[in-house]
């Protein structure tokens, strides 16, 4: 795993080198990744001028160490040096492209990198080896192989894919499973003899998951074997670990799973620099629309592949059951063909990340009769202009409670002994409740708002003395400042919502003053009050605002854009960091006030908004700065940069 | 849910508190002195003011690095005072009042000479100190002879404040503290310059802020000469 953090390190190194033109790689990136991404080193460099963000401290800190990790044992000074990898063969104009892919055995990351001059790149090589005579690199079907400590290296003319794999833990863990039966085996008969099983198959509709056979127990066999006489742990201080089964088992585990690891590193690594042709990233129409815009970052995960490995990794449940699917496979069909998509553009003053999800199959089926495609506007006129975010969804509670209801009614069935008894109890609740009347209780509109920093009465009690001061206990009203925070549900049907409240007043667990209602002292210590207006049920902390609910106007209320973003999407998320920012560097007791009032004059805001289409959803979100002569993406970086100068004063200081 | 409420919702709240409203209470100490030396005695401390802050702080783990304590601990706490109190003959009539919706405590008792008064209290600050740790010095508060009482400062609270993190700091911006002696007899004369004598002459009242006992801008230190 540390190989992967290696390239990432690495992939961050490349864009500060010079470059010419190359190839995109995707034709030797395999279409069926669990994850996909790429980088247009050309498009990052021309934004941000790498040389003079190179001379940052926090970058020549990150560069070193990079160095230091990858070629600690092999060079001795100017580290850095090395990391001008334009000077070595590599062409960092192109595409850089990094995927994770899994195999039944075997889970594998590789990052592909154009070169423009093999023999340049192989001396270089030579070089972070040590290999002087080149013995450390050698020539298999046409391509050149060689490993940096952890981190494997397979080259031709074209391309470099720096690559590591490691054991699939679903078939390590099958494996440990199957050489603990073998532990009390009656004959006798070593554990070093006993091959590894094969690896479980994949999850597929169309073969059935057969587990392993676990040998059943027998009592050991106290005669002469001296692995059964040691079966029993001893933890005193003569305890030896070689002698523990358990742990000649799982040392015995490991041993056999770096082998499989190496035996397929061995047979696939020439593999990962052939073109794949109708396999290739290059023959997926989706992705080629997708980054036709050319953006500077773009990367694909396929929720389907993920979800798959960990409800794999779910081993013991799934194991609990023999025989048919596994109780969790209608979970991972839920996400099976999803795909999310999305890429970043870094601009002048904002860094942009436009996002599609491609729905599953079931997916299409729960979100099909969903027709509500805006949030009301209603609340609007309740949101200050000084407000520091707020959360707004827009739900089509029908459509998505019969979608869900579907789904559970065709997953449920397959989970063994309870499913069938949810469904029927499901189908009983049917009977009893008015779906439509449920439904319709709340419009489906949601909106919860941090108002910005507000007058709340507090009245507590003081001391009053007289000529004679004689002390006598007052009530008296201060104006604290708190954040005024709401949470504004639409409402469908205002007599059942008013029919809840004054159950939940009957019942003690609310206290009502006059038109509107406050959590009862002895349910919480919080101020929390509800009040019904304007068809909106309020939930709120103040006081005040369910007395009478403040409407915002003209220069007071919100900006139009955000009417805009109600209009056209289901979700938007609104943060204006600056606000937030500004607000936490008044504490001027924080260590953290330096880098508060950093962020407070770059930052404006963060906003995230989304729909739902036929068969996919698109969301965007848009990092807003605050005015600068630079690119976003050289702001950031110095923005880091800062930070990491304050961290490292605040060490000395 | 509640890790989430634990570790991020609730200690955001907690630093809000701290930016907006720094410090809200106040400490009134009462002592009614007979001339034969008795009297009776009340120490309150009022948190009314910040009751929407500690109905937060309540709900977390800890503060500034500090544990929060749990109200039946306190509660517990406050009945160990009760009972050490009780236990000494010449501290009488002893009541703990406990407002758990507004945050106001008051410690009051009868007690038969000054010396008792003083025990009293270092027996008050014996079972806070096991609480926090703190080492304890037995010293007299006050005194009363030949007509006249003293109220004594021995402490000096300016190093132990220093020696708090900036957060902390913040819990005595604005805390208050306010004192009342009343007499069987007239008050003839008073030392501390910053205090107030009735319109009947026969109590003495200082009001001061917390941070100026802190800073030494002020004292509570008071010889009252009794007619």
């Amino acid at each position: 795993m540390n190989s992967i953090k290696l390239l990432l390190l690495l992939l961050l190194s490349i864009v500060t080198a010079s470059f010419i033109h190359a190839q995109d790689l995707r034709n030797l990136v395999p279409r069926e990744s669990s994850f996909t991404g790429v980088a247009d080193m050309n498009k990052l460099k021309s934004k941000a001028g790498f040389a003079e963000l190179a001379k940052l401290p926090f970058i020549e800190k990150m560069a070193q160490s990079v160095a230091e990790k990858m070629f600690k044992d092999s060079v001795k000074e100017n580290f850095a040096g090395y990391l001008d990898l334009g000077k070595y063969g590599i062409n960092t104009s192109g595409k850089a492209y990094f995927y994770f892919k899994t195999d039944p055995k075997v889970y594998y990351g590789a990052m592909l990198i154009p070169l423009n001059n093999e023999a340049e790149f192989t001396a270089y090589v030579k070089k972070l080896t040590t290999d002087t005579a080149g013995s450390h690199v050698t020539v298999k079907n046409n391509v050149k192989v060689a490993s940096i400590r952890e981190l494997k290296l397979v080259w031709n003319d074209k391309a470099v894919a720096l690559w590591n794999a490691f054991i699939s833990p679903v078939y390590k863990d099958s494996l440990r499973k199957s050489m603990e039966g073998f532990l009390y085996n009656p004959t006798g008969v070593s554990v070093d003899t006993i091959a590894p099983p094969p690896p479980p198959l994949q999850q597929d509709d169309s073969v059935a998951i057969v587990e392993a056979p676990v040998p059943p127990f027998v009592i050991p066999d106290t005669s002469s074997n001296s692995l059964q006489k040691d079966t029993t742990v001893n933890m005193d201080s003569n305890y030896n670990p070689s002698r523990d089964p358990y742990m000649v088992m799982y040392n015995k585990v490991d041993s056999i799973c770096k082998g499989i690891t190496s035996e397929w590193c061995r047979d696939h690594e020439a593999n990962l620099l052939m073109d794949k042709g109708a396999a290739s990233l290059s023959a997926d129409p989706e992705f080629k629309t997708f980054v036709k815009s050319q953006p500077d970052i773009a990367f694909i995960v396929d929720y389907g592949q993920i979800a798959s490995i960990y409800m794999s990794s779910l081993g013991s449940m799934a194991s609990m059951f023999t025989g048919g699917k596994s109780p969790l496979s209608g979970f991972t069909d839920l996400y099976k063909g999803m795909v999310f998509y999305a890429k970043i553009e870094h601009n002048r003053n904002d860094i942009v990340l436009n996002a599609s999800v491609k729905y599953s199959g079931m997916m299409k089926e729960i979100y099909k009769d969903v027709k509500k495609k805006n949030i009301g506007a209603d609340f609007l006129k309740y949101m200050s202009n000084d407000l520091m975010g707020y959360y707004a969804m827009g739900i089509d509670i029908k459509a998505i409670s019969k979608g869900v209801g579907n789904y559970m009614k065709k997953v449920l069935p397959e989970i063994p002994q309870y499913g069938p008894i949810a469904t029927s109890a499901l189908d009983v609740l049917d009977i009893f409740i008015d779906e439509e009347r449920l439904y319709n209780i709340f419009s489906g509109d949601v909106v919860l708002a941090v108002n910005g920093i507000k007058p709340t009465r507090v009245i507590h009690s003081t001391y009053k003395f007289d000529d004679n001061y004689n002390r006598t206990e007052v009530n008296d009203t201060t104006t604290q400042m708190r954040p005024e925070i709401l949470l504004m549900l639409g409402i469908g049907n205002r007599g059942d919502v008013e029919k809840i409240l004054k159950l939940f007043n009957t019942s003690q667990l609310l206290k009502q003053y006059g038109n509107y209602y406050g959590l009862a002292k002895n349910n919480s210590s919080l101020p929390v009050y509800f009040r019904i207006q304007d068809n909106i049920l309020f939930i709120t902390n103040s006081q005040s605002f369910a007395e009478n609910p403040v409407v915002y106007a003209g220069d007071k209320q919100l900006d139009k854009t955000h009417a805009a973003l109600f209009k056209k999407n289901t979700s938007v998320l609104y943060v204006d960091i600056a606000s937030i920012t500004g607000f936490f560097a008044k504490d001027t007791t924080t260590r953290y006030q330096k880098n508060l009032t950093s962020a407070t004059a770059l930052f404006s805001s963060v906003t995230m908004y989304g729909s739902h289409k036929p068969g996919y959803a698109e969301s965007k979100c848009v990092l807003k700065l605050k005015e600068t002569t630079d690119n976003a993406l050289v702001d950031i970086i110095k923005f880091i940069n800062t930070i990491y100068e304050n961290s490292t004063k605040v060490k000395y200081e | 849910m509640t890790i989430i409420k634990r570790k991020i919702i609730l200690p955001t709240i907690t630093v809000i508190i701290f930016i907006l409203c720094p410090a809200c209470f106040e400490i009134v100490e009462e002592v009614n002195l007979n001339n034969d030396g008795s009297g009776s005695f009340c120490f309150t401390l009022n948190l009314s003011q910040s009751k929407l802050d500690i109905n937060a702080i309540m709900l977390l783990d800890s503060v500034n690095g500090r544990a929060v304590p749990k109200i039946d601990d306190l509660k517990k706490s406050l009945a160990q005072i009760e009972t050490s109190l009780t236990k000494d003959s010449s501290i009488t009539r002893v009541n703990i009042s406990q407002n758990w919706e507004n945050y106001i405590f008051a410690i009051s008792g009868d007690f038969k000479n000054i010396d008792a008064l003083n025990e009293a209290i270092n027996n008050i600050y014996t079972m806070f100190s096991k609480n926090t740790g703190q080492a304890l010095v037995s010293n007299d508060h006050f005194s009363y002879s030949n007509k006249i009482f003293k109220r004594l400062y021995h402490y000096n609270l300016a190093d132990h404040y220093n020696s708090l993190s900036g957060k902390d700091k913040l819990v005595f911006k604005t805390a208050k503290y306010t004192s009342v002696y009343r007499f069987k007899s007239s008050v003839s004369n008073y030392s501390n310059a910053n205090a107030l004598k009735s319109k009947s002459g026969m109590s003495v009242m200082l009001k001061s802020s917390i941070m100026d006992l802190i800073t030494n801008q002020k004292t509570i230190e008071n010889t009252i000469y009794l007619n």
